[in-house]
């Protein structure tokens, strides 16, 4: 009674420090937006027209949300793959290279003729799963095995796997009809129908949301998501309770680095009918974002590339709209997560708070034991 | 006793200092500090009784919410460790603050390089180093690396580094607790010639024996505040440790003689060689029956770390035999070990007991989440987790906002709790236990105390106690044994007929049991 | 093969790996301080960027090319003191600041590209200067090793001349011995009064400084002119070669000689027919070949090792 009672009145410093991370947040939000804002009144040429771009401009048409939700689909998967490497603790960054990789793995399997629709797609799928999960995997084995940091090794492969892919393309499977560097045209069994006829929007849609739902329960809701988050917050710790600590900092790697191969596969088996990427995607970057966005939840996963896939939609319009460069959208999303990720922005006032509460906690706990 | 703070010679006060971390733990509430010109103050409390948070408040390291700070009549505002050293304040950390790759003179001079033209002057500073070591009669080697040299020489080191920086006010924090006795005594000699010079000494401890022989004054803290200061002389141990715990000593634990059973651990010729090539454990050998505690007492760094984190599987041995209930664990994985019924306390409670992040639901179900009822078909099961933490809160006591709450909200001696909530519920047949109330308050100790002879009473749970806390082996064990070097030095099976005293003889290694003494630990010939 | 070798041992191919090697020197050097310091810093891309773009820039409207050295190191110092702020005072985790600042390092240029010149590939329109070359009076007389060592890049000698700087600098030097003081044990640093952060913040701005000059290196001699994301990745090079050579910059040097040495022999075996792609892998497979040899064991005891 007195403990329930005691709660209304003062908040614990736990709950002050999340109320706090949200006001981070909100204030990074804020900021971004009002340096976006300033940068478009210095350089637009009408400033008011792009400013609603930058605000609305996805909402305008049905054309522009399909869109928007085909940005959203290959989100969805990096984001998820890096919630399970940053949970895990590591610092992988190779879910770049991963989705790359499944891009062109399934493209070699996608142009196979002679395979029924929908056991070819789960063919091509499996394939750029798999080539992500090497991918991905390979920092894993590098770490466990020769002490190699993570960020290095990942770093470096994404490299060798971008040159690894345009090797495939222009060597192997490239189509010299297709008048630029391209590859055969997909088999149209291996591709991906609309979802809703007349959308534009991709069936990857449906996969793509399978797997932040089941991304989210493997991590918070199974023994074996226990195991990454336990090793991701406290190694030794993990290992001293009997969880095989190296095992599971691998198969996890594995497992993203399949999710993000997966989400290359459904990327250029949904949108295009051949494989013609030129360099790295970005969309590994942007699942690193997305994870600290989400902190490491892949519960948030779908509300942080939803507002990213909106951005990147506001970037094409000002693209087609305006004289305002698209990169106005990458600045304001490397401020967005300077600020999200600066922990103690903010931190003189949320130490005060908790120091406030606590003194007015110890002056509460005093009346009652005079009580 | 409030009139004596304010002496002509008092040389530093500090007034109503009140410090709160950001966890919202209050580690210092009104506390008023002082010390006299050329006095050697002991500042003694229990750990956790804000000691070390106090000095850190005075060295700038800590940022107090109120409280002032008056140095030779005036106020001074000390808001970081270059200020503290420009007043003359310098301290010694109870971890060395030292940088191991770095020669003796360039961490004797770090910060305060002598330069040759823009080059830093090395060949200077090693005899500036010479000399200000000759000055205090501390010897040392200017030119070694200090991850080579003794600890000894590593205390040294510090002591010197302040008073190179010209520190009129030495702040040490358990300067002892590392140091053998003999350097130790060294120590005090030295220490005693400091003040001397004139120099003002504030000596951290909980060990009442060395406040007595050294210091001329003393104040007790407890829980965040003053006890009380007194001289030296008009007080005896007895009333020291009343007002450090603020009851008896004696640990006031109802235990029944032991039964001991089967041997439940078996421990045969075991060899360790750590990482530096030094011999840790040499042909170790003993039994631990069921329904037995048996203590393990030793100075820290006798070989009680290796033999608990070779019992738990986190070191392999050079040689030797350990088997649980006849099962030989050598080559087990943690969790073998575990899954033989064994629970594992480690020391390091921050790193091996507890992950902070996480829920206080998460750290119970470390160990057993695989387990049916806890996980069925890998999901695991939300409900009865959270029944049973909050159950295991009930039971321990634990001061927390719910089986949510995380970790790092909770205060030591409730995480430690939580550890204990952990392994000891699994009703386990052997506990290798670490340190299990060490830095914790009373009461948390003794609840711990409590459960540890009711699992030995109700299951007949083999326990391997752990412990630098004496009065707490002589209370908790059956029988013990005694480190030195690496080797069992003696054994001791009735604890009622040996004390302290006795205990520390074999401990510093001034004595030693003959073989046929120390072969009683082997029951399972 | 012999043909390969033949090719190999020439002056100019000896030339182009020195050559290739500047800009990635640079940064491994700016990487190695950093790290003395104990900070990851991932951002070298963003800062080789601000730093080629302002040198493009800053020569081009003041018509020298000290405004352009000037306005270079200007914006990548800009940049590193952001990442060191960030870092040391909001504590935010380095590895999310440096990516944030790769990406405004990209997009920020090309935002700036934009502007000026209308275009968001290249500078081309500005007419940006660059650094001469230097020839060496009496080396470059010698015949093979006067090609091979003689008409670089004056910012080429710097680069290679800072090897002994750095190393001087970290090792000889007060405030190099604060440095490696404040990232093995900041605790013991502190506690003499020594000042952590700034500490750190001085030594990333000597990182920055370094890392600029590899940038203002890519738009002023490598290339002369700016193009976007021209950094390819060095940044990232230079941070691998200097966790291969241990922290210690002479062997970073090494490896960067080797990366080199890949390099270029990739390009050569083009002409054999290798596919470019494999040419263009060589550095990072390189690396990544290197970090598992060169693997420093796990100590098997202790905290530091959790596996």
């Amino acid at each position: 009674m007195i403990n329930s009672l005691k709660r209304k009145q003062v908040l614990t410093s736990q709950e002050i420090s999340n109320r706090f991370s949200i006001l981070r947040t909100a204030l990074a939000l804020l900021l971004a937006m009002g340096i976006a804002i300033l940068l478009i009144f210095l350089v637009s040429n009408n400033a008011f027209r792009d400013i609603r771009s930058l605000l609305l401009g996805p909402l305008t048409s049905s054309n522009r949300i399909s869109q928007m939700i085909n940005k959203w689909i290959p989100l969805l998967f990096t984001g998820t793959a890096v919630c399970l490497f940053f949970s895990v603790g590591q610092i992988n960054l190779a879910a770049e290279g991963a989705f790359f990789a499944g891009a062109f793995t399934s493209t070699v399997v996608a142009i196979i003729g002679g395979i029924p629709p929908g056991l070819h797609f789960i063919l091509c799928a499996l394939a750029g799963g798999l080539a992500g999960a090497i991918i991905c995997g390979l920092p894993g084995i590098m770490y466990t095995k020769f002490n190699v940091m993570t960020v290095v090794s990942s770093l470096m492969i994404n490299y060798v796997v971008l040159f690894l892919g345009l090797y495939v393309i222009t060597n192997l499977v490239r189509d010299p009809a297709a008048g630029y560097e391209a590859s055969y045209r997909f088999k149209e069994s291996a591709r991906l129908g609309e979802l809703i006829p007349g959308s534009n929007i991709h069936t990857g849609l449906i996969i793509a949301v399978l797997v932040v739902v089941l991304g989210y329960l493997l991590l918070y809701k199974s023994t074996f998501g226990l195991q990454i988050r336990t090793i991701g917050a406290n190694a030794a710790f993990a290992k001293y309770s009997g969880m095989p600590v190296a095992k599971v900092i691998v198969f996890t790697q594995l497992l993203g680095g399949f999710i993000a191969g997966l989400g290359g596969t459904t990327e250029v088996l949904g949108l295009y009918n051949r494989f013609g990427y030129s360099g790295l995607t970005n969309h590994g970057w942007d699942g690193i974002m997305l994870a600290v966005l989400a902190r490491n939840n892949p519960k948030y996963i779908p509300l942080a590339a939803l507002f990213l896939a909106y951005l990147r939609t506001s970037a094409d319009v000002l693209n087609l709209t305006s004289n305002v460069p698209s990169e106005v959208i990458n600045i304001i999303q490397a401020i967005i997560i300077s600020f999200i990720a600066a922990e103690r922005f903010l931190a003189g006032w949320e130490y005060k708070t908790i120091v406030r509460n606590t003194e007015k906690s110890m002056a509460l706990k005093e009346g009652v034991t005079n009580e | 006793m409030e009139a004596l703070n304010y002496r002509d010679d008092t040389v530093l006060t500090m007034k109503d200092i009140t410090k709160i971390y950001s966890n919202g733990f209050v580690a210092n509430k009104d506390i008023t500090f002082s010390v006299r010109k050329g006095e050697i103050h002991g500042l003694m409390g229990e750990n956790g009784a804000g000691k070390t948070t106090l000095m850190k408040v005075l060295f700038g390291l800590e940022k107090p919410e109120k409280g002032q700070i008056i140095l030779n009549g005036q106020e001074v505002h000390i808001d970081n460790p270059l200020h503290a050293l420009e007043y003359g304040i310098g301290m010694v950390h109870q971890h060395f603050m030292l940088v191991g790759s770095l020669t003796v003179a360039e961490n004797m001079v770090l910060g305060l390089e002598p330069k040759k033209g823009l080059l830093f002057d090395y060949k200077r500073a090693v005899k500036e180093t010479e000399e200000i070591a000759e000055r205090f009669n501390l010897p040392i080697d200017a030119s070694a690396i200090v991850n080579d040299i003794s600890v000894g020489m590593k205390q040294r080191l510090e002591i010197l580094k302040i008073l190179y920086r010209g520190a009129k006010i030495l702040l040490l924090d358990e300067p002892t607790a590392v140091l053998t006795p003999q350097e130790t005594s060294e120590l005090f000699v030295q220490l005693k010639n400091l003040r001397d010079q004139g120099y003002t000494i504030v000596f951290i401890s909980h060990k009442l024996g060395e406040v007595k022989e050294l210091c001329d004054r003393i104040t007790v803290l407890r829980k965040g505040e003053v006890v009380g200061t007194a001289d030296v002389d008009e007080l005896t141990e007895l009333d020291i440790s009343r007002m450090m715990v603020g009851k008896d000593v004696d640990l006031n634990i109802a235990k029944k003689e032991a039964d001991p059973g089967e041997t439940i651990l078996r421990v045969r010729d075991l060899n360790y060689t750590n990482q530096f090539g030094k011999k840790a454990l040499n042909n170790l050998s003993f039994d631990l029956r069921r329904g037995e505690i048996l203590g393990v007492a030793g100075v820290e760094g006798n070989g009680q770390t290796e033999l608990s984190e070779i019992l738990s599987g986190l070191l392999r041995p050079d040689s030797g035999e350990v088997s649980i209930k006849g099962k030989s664990i050598i080559d087990m994985s943690i969790r073998d070990i575990r899954l033989t019924n064994t629970s594992l306390v480690h020391e390091d409670r921050m790193i091996y007991g507890a992950s902070e992040e996480q829920s206080i639901i998460e750290n119970i179900i470390a160990d057993r989440y695989f387990q049916k009822g806890y996980s069925n078909n890998s999901i695991l099961n939300k409900k009865n987790n959270y029944e049973e933490t909050t159950a295991l809160i009930e039971e321990y006591q634990i001061a927390c906002d719910g089986p949510e709450a995380a970790i790092s909200t909770l205060s030591g001696g409730n995480i430690q709790k939580v550890v204990a909530a952990r392994e000891f519920s699994s009703d386990p047949e052997l506990i290798i236990l670490s340190q299990p109330t060490r830095g914790i308050d009373v009461g948390a100790a003794e609840l711990i105390r409590e459960k540890m002879v009711s699992l030995r009473d109700r299951l007949g749970t083999a326990i391997l106690l752990f412990s630098a806390d004496l009065t707490e082996l002589l209370t908790m064990s059956d029988g013990i044994i005694v480190l030195y070097n690496g080797e069992i030095v003696a054994y001791f099976p009735e604890v009622k007929k040996i004390n302290e005293e006795i205990l520390g003889k074999y401990m510093l290694g001034l004595e030693k049991q003959s073989p046929e003494e120390i072969g009683g630990v082997i029951h399972d010939k | 093969m012999s043909d390969l070798f033949s090719l190999i041992f020439t002056a100019d191919f000896l030339g182009s790996v020195i050559r290739m090697s500047t800009p990635i020197l640079f940064v491994a050097l700016a990487a190695l301080v950093g790290s003395k310091a104990d900070v990851l810093c991932i951002a070298y891309e963003g800062i080789m960027l601000f730093a080629a773009f302002g040198g493009v820039v800053g020569s081009a409207y003041t018509g020298t090319i000290a405004g352009g050295l000037f306005l270079g190191l200007l914006l990548g110092m800009l940049l590193i003191g952001i990442f060191a702020y960030f870092v040391l005072y909001l504590h935010t985790k380095p590895l999310l600041i440096g990516l944030a600042l790769n990406i405004l390092g990209s997009a920020g240029t090309v935002f700036g590209l934009y502007m000026l010149t209308g275009s968001k590939a290249n500078s081309t329109k500005l007419g940006s200067l660059t650094f001469p070359e230097l020839h060496i009076p009496l080396i470059k007389d010698i015949p093979v090793l006067g090609t091979v060592l003689s008409g670089h890049n004056v910012l080429t000698y710097v680069a290679f001349l800072s090897i002994i700087l750095v190393q001087v600098f970290i090792y000889k030097t007060g405030l190099g011995l604060r440095i490696r003081a404040v990232g093995e044990s900041p605790k013991a640093a502190s506690s003499l009064g020594i000042d952590v952060n700034k500490t750190k913040f001085i030594a990333l701005l000597i990182s920055g400084v370094l890392a600029s000059l590899g940038g203002i290196f890519l738009s002023m001699a490598y290339l002369p002119y700016f193009t976007r994301d021209m950094t390819a990745g060095r940044g990232f090079i230079g941070i691998a070669a200097q966790s291969l050579g241990a922290g210690k910059p002479i062997l970073t040097g090494i490896w960067i000689l080797i990366f080199g040495f890949a390099d270029a022999i990739g390009n050569l075996a083009q002409s054999f027919r290798l596919p470019s792609q494999f040419a263009q892998m060589a550095p990072y497979l390189t690396t990544l070949i290197g970090l598992v040899l060169i693997n420093i064991p796990r100590d098997k005891k202790k905290t530091d090792n959790p596996l």
